[in-house]
């Protein structure tokens, strides 16, 4: 699982490099996140621009990373492609989070 | 009922995106092309079943994945010798509330919900999970 974190005025940019958040690496994906966002304050933007597919453990483990944030911090998402985007209408998690069409986008929104 | 793919492979975490890839190859030459992503999902699912609960004893098994075409119906048979569904039966599949944020509890639903037809029947030691997706 590699993630890589860019600083941006209003947000920190957590990016996916890997096609898939799947069965095998949803812990590890789990366990990275809540080291990433062990510090910090304010938005997260989890960048799925490369993920092009998700199953239900990998679901639950974005779920987990938004449950286990401290006070203050919020997660949000960007660039959804069309599995994963289905993977989240369908079980209306897109109802839950803040989704944006690119990170770039992310990054220039204020947070409401 | 014409075969569009038929492969038997070890039940893991590591060959399940083999699996589906070659799914996704097979059916973009077919009819059943527009279906790719819903079968991906659904597909997925039901493997990682096979995987944490068929297999959940064993270190390994085998699991047997046939595709066909009825008449314009794609079907979907995924077989495993593991242990049994619990009381023979397909899963209840209730969507979790969204807003309770629960991190499981959505596998059968995608699955109910992309497929048209979802059966269950345990023969002679051997889990057969049948799927139809209507075009």
């Amino acid at each position: 699982m590699e993630l890589s974190v860019d600083q941006t005025p209003h947000a920190q940019i957590i990016r996916v490099n890997a096609s898939r958040i799947d069965a095998p690496i949803a812990l590890q994906f789990k366990e990275d996140m809540r080291a990433l966002t062990t510090e910090g304050e304010g938005r997260f933007v989890l960048d799925l621009k490369e993920v092009e597919f998700i199953d239900s453990s990998g679901l639950g483990a974005v779920v987990a990373s938004m449950k286990q944030l401290r006070s203050g911090q919020k997660l949000e998402l960007a660039a959804l492609q069309p599995i994963v985007e289905k993977v989240f209408r369908l079980t209306r998690m897109d109802s839950v989070f803040t989704i944006h069409d690119t990170a770039d986008d992310a990054g220039v929104d204020e947070a409401n | 009922m014409s075969s569009i793919l038929s492969l038997c492979v070890p039940a893991l975490g590591a060959t399940t995106p083999l699996i589906l890839g070659r799914v996704d190859a097979v059916l973009c030459k077919t009819r059943f092309e527009k279906t790719r992503d819903s079968v991906q999902i659904a597909l997925a699912e039901v493997l990682n079943n096979v995987i944490e609960h068929g297999y959940r004893d064993a270190s390994a098994g085998s699991v047997a994945v046939n595709l066909s075409d009825e008449n314009g119906v794609l079907r979907i048979m995924v077989t495993d010798w593991g242990h049994a569904y619990p009381d023979h039966a397909v899963p209840d599949s209730t969507l979790p509330d969204p807003t309770e944020m629960s991190e499981g509890g959505y596998g059968w639903f995608l699955i109910k919900t992309l497929m048209t037809d979802v059966t269950y029947e345990r023969q002679l030691g051997a889990n057969h999970l049948s799927l139809r997706l209507a075009v």
